[in-house]
């Protein structure tokens, strides 16, 4: 759970650049997974035992399955559910690396076991729980930058990437947040919530990005560039942010005020205060959110 | 009522919200529909055409969802008005029923919502 922040577990680590995890998301459509990454993923074996099979491997012409099978770390039914198992798309992004030249494939195992183990992934029991483990997450994600992001901010982001995986799909990374004074919006929407506190966030992409991102949010293809595709993006906004009004006023008792949502196209934002960019990588191109505390 | 006799106006500000609804409303054999994008647009094609129920957005350009509710109730009296808003706190929600709205469905709404909501008016319960 919550795999999607690996992508920035590898930059702070200092491992990857940003331009190499992106080219990797860009390119994880490109399926040359690796048996034994799936097998430490799913807790079945460890990096030990994924090496000593990978050089048996190296002097035995035989597949990884089979021989992982004969040392008696996998059952057959195991290794017949790891091989029809959905991919996880850090695990593409993983071996993308790896065939970029970027990472070694064992120093990439052992990047997901100590991802793993600093994130008490295995431990997780409860919804509660994986809410908070993203919470802290989120905090990580926001320790690059030097500004001090208000509580309020970690539980609307919490909610954010809730609602992205819900209304958009999980097969998303989070890039690094940067403070900026202007940005120039493509295809944006942007709302403004006043009252005790406030915020205005913006939601820009490019095109082909928003034909992609309108087609998961209304569940039907779209091919060409309409109205119904601004409306996705200031929908999606709007949505995230009334449902956040909602929580906060539950869990609270603080009533604050959403103005309309508003479309734009090909301006500048700018800002006498620093604003945050959280730019979230899709496979189908990247999704900007801009915040205005 | 019949649902091929109903007529439904829709007041919303996202064009992909009123094809949600209507795409959900067709589906159950309503296909008379009127649309605004603003709360000016609802009363004015009210006052002309007097439809059976009224679909209506809080968060909208020119004349937001409470400042019209009170206005298509000087129209008509029984107005027949369903809130569909993102807006859904407890304060919100009770304003807009003093209001004089019948109901509120909070956005994203799911299909049942409305189904509910349609069948009840065509059994002639509400």
């Amino acid at each position: 759970m919550y795999a999607q922040f690996f992508g920035n577990y590898l930059l702070s680590k200092h491992v990857v650049t940003p331009e190499q995890l992106i080219q990797a998301i860009e390119e994880q459509h490109i399926r040359h997974i690796k048996l034994g990454l799936l097998a430490i993923h799913a807790g079945l074996m460890t990096v030990e035992q994924v090496d000593k099979v990978l050089i048996r491997q190296a002097h035995e012409n035989r597949r990884f399955g089979e021989l992982a099978m004969e040392e008696g770390f996998l059952t057959e039914d195991q290794l017949r559910s790891l091989l029809k198992q959905q991919i996880p798309v850090y695990l593409l992004i993983g071996e993308r690396l790896v065939e970029n030249g970027v990472l070694t494939e064992t120093r990439l195992e052992e990047l997901i076991t100590s991802y793993q183990k600093e994130n008490h992934f295995e431990h997780l029991s409860n919804a509660d729980e994986q809410q908070e483990n993203l919470q802290a997450l989120i905090r990580s994600l926001f320790m690059i930058t030097t500004l001090q992001i208000p509580e309020r901010m970690i539980n609307y982001l919490t909610l954010l990437f809730n609602n992205l995986v819900r209304f958009i799909g999980d097969d998303f990374l989070p890039l690094n947040p940067t403070l900026i004074s202007e940005h120039v919006a493509n295809h944006c929407s942007g709302q403004i919530i006043n009252g005790e506190f406030s915020l205005t966030a913006y939601l820009d992409m490019e095109e082909d990005a928003a034909l992609a991102f309108a087609s998961r949010f209304m569940g039907s293809e779209i091919l060409e560039y309409d109205e119904y595709v601004d409306a996705s993006i200031g929908d999606f906004l709007n949505w995230q942010n009334g449902l956040f009004n909602v929580n906060i006023s539950n869990e609270e008792s603080i009533e604050l005020f959403l103005n309309p949502v508003v479309n734009f196209e090909n301006t500048m934002i700018s800002s006498s205060g620093d604003m945050i960019l959280l730019p979230i990588a899709y496979p189908f191109g990247t999704i900007n959110f801009l915040f205005k505390l | 009522m019949k649902a091929e006799n109903v007529t439904v106006l829709i007041g919303d500000n996202s064009v992909l919200a009123r094809k949600q609804l209507k795409d959900a409303l067709t589906s159950l054999g309503i296909n008379h529909f009127l649309d605004a994008s603003d709360g000016q647009e609802v009363i004015d094609l009210y006052r002309t055409h007097h439809p059976d129920i009224v679909f209506l957005s809080l968060l909208m350009p020119v004349k937001d969802g409470n400042s019209t509710i009170p206005e298509l109730l000087g129209i008509d009296p029984e107005a027949d008005i369903v809130v569909v808003s993102s807006m859904g706190t407890q304060s919100q929600i009770k304003q807009t029923l003093q209001l004089g709205a019948k109901e509120f469905i909070q956005k994203p709404f799911h299909s049942q919502q409305i189904t509910d909501i349609i069948q009840a008016r065509l059994e002639g319960s509400v």
